[in-house]
């Protein structure tokens, strides 16, 4: 990652969307003290690190945040959140680049448009095999109700998620 | 006490031990529960990546079906299932803009609406709070182990980020700790206790899950543990059924079993190894048995 910083490419609304959340809203007062990044269990592998992650957001940096491979090496251990001394979401506001990158078509792990499949086909995020139906009646488990998909299905297709499916 | 038991979608198809173990102990402490499983997916982590809009109207939707069926509380297995309810029930009452645009697709959808009342519980509450370990002890207890020692493994989701929902101290948890000792085994000090596992990681970056879960293993065998004890199935999955894999990328050779704190509960109550699914845990977890008084 190029460690200059080009200020040439401020996004504003980036910014504004992201503080305007009720999870996003304690982002400016970050004073860049570090701890999220001294706490984070991956920050050592990560191309921009939690604690630059902050003070890009409130520069406006939107194109190298969502280009990141970072936001993808977040384990969501709420590490960072917990232990941040000016209350910010980071783990939650890291979902919310993850968010705007999949909705520019930037990058969709293979994984997340699979869980969008199996949710939307089977309002389960895990389909379940012939193999597991069967091991659950042979441990006397009940066996897994069916899911009215429905609503499941009317709740993807209002939202964005609708996109990864290819369109339905 | 009765209650909404809503396994979620990773225990019902792929970690029935957790499934199995926790409707027998519920059985034998004459916990009623009304099962949910007909309920869709909670909206974790990555379905939050996509947009938190869908995860959270998800996660209403299985509250407001609890609300409807006339439970007050919702009893989970999975954290990343708890920790998702709790957040909704959190933006709910921080946020009213995003409470009426979660029940407006909610309504539109599914033809409900949340108001934001369920409590929400992680089985070992309903353990450890609602019965309470002097109770369990007296009245349920019927083995205890002897000589064993564990690395208890509290989990990411089930603490952290702690708000007055969560049930446990953030930076020192005890309550998983404390159930285990109330059965006799000795929960060890190791280093990586608070770390995460590695399992959000493991579908979109492999080498990465692995090297954290390798991490942990390593510690946890440093410390002196005979065993590792987990709460959620992730957690489970990444330390038992993946360890064989683990091993092989570290070229390193672990062997710890790796229990479900319903198993190790069961085990105290007097069910059996069958009862708890002790033989679909991956790494060896029947020498635990040998520990048993």
């Amino acid at each position: 990652m190029e460690r200059t910083l080009n200020l040439s490419k401020v996004n504003r609304m980036f910014f504004e969307k992201l503080i305007k959340s009720h999870t996003g809203k304690t982002l400016p007062y970050c004073y860049q003290c570090g701890t999220c990044s001294s706490s984070c269990p991956v920050a050592e592998k990560m191309d921009i690190k939690p604690h630059e992650m902050v003070e890009m957001i409130k520069l406006g940096l939107k194109e190298a945040l969502v280009q990141c491979k970072a936001i993808w090496q977040c384990s969501t251990c709420y590490m960072c959140t917990e232990r941040c001394p000016q209350g910010v979401k980071l783990t939650t506001v890291i979902l919310s680049i993850r968010d705007i990158a999949l909705s520019e078509g930037i990058a969709v792990p293979e994984s997340v448009r699979e869980s969008c499949k199996n949710l939307y086909d089977t309002g389960r995020l895990i389909a379940l095999s012939r193999f597991q139906i069967g091991r659950r009646a042979e441990r006397k488990l009940p066996p897994m109700p069916h899911i009215n998909t429905e609503s499941v299905k009317g709740m993807v297709d209002k939202t964005k998620a609708v996109d990864l499916l290819g369109g339905r | 006490m009765r209650y909404g038991y809503y396994a979620g979608c990773y225990v019902l198809a792929r970690m029935l031990q957790y499934d199995l173990s926790a409707r027998n102990i519920m059985k034998k402490l004459n916990v009623k529960i009304i099962d949910m499983s007909d309920a869709p997916c909670c909206g974790p982590a990555i379905i939050k990546s996509v947009d938190y809009r869908l995860a959270s109207a998800l996660s209403a939707q299985i509250l407001a079906m609890t609300e409807k069926r006339g439970l007050g509380t919702i009893v989970t297995l999975c954290p990343e299932c708890f920790s998702s309810f709790i957040k909704v029930n959190i933006g709910f009452e921080e946020d009213t803009e995003f409470k009426k645009e979660v029940n407006d697709i909610l309504s539109s959808t599914a033809g409900l609406n949340y108001g934001g009342g369920v409590e929400v519980k992680h089985l070992l509450q309903v353990v450890y709070d609602d019965i309470g370990l002097k109770k369990l002890n007296e009245d349920y207890i019927v083995k205890k182990f002897r000589g064993l020692k564990a690395a208890v493994h509290p989990g990411c989701h089930f603490v952290r980020p702690s708000t007055s929902c969560y049930p446990d101290d953030p930076a020192n948890p005890r309550m998983l700790d404390e159930l285990v000792e109330s059965l006799g085994i000795e929960s060890l000090y190791w280093p990586l206790k608070l770390w995460c596992c590695g399992a959000p990681t493991l579908a979109l970056d492999r080498d990465l899950s692995f090297e954290l879960a390798g991490k942990k293993l390593i510690s946890a065998k440093a410390s002196g543990a005979d065993c590792m004890v987990t709460l959620c199935p992730y957690c489970q999955a990444q330390f038992d059924k993946y360890q064989p894999m683990i091993e092989k990328k570290l070229d390193e050779k672990f062997g710890l079993p790796v229990v479900l704190f319903t198993q190790l509960l069961g085990l105290s109550m007097g069910l059996s190894p069958e009862e708890v699914g002790l033989n679909m845990n991956r790494a060896s977890s029947n020498t635990i048995l040998n520990f048993i008084e």
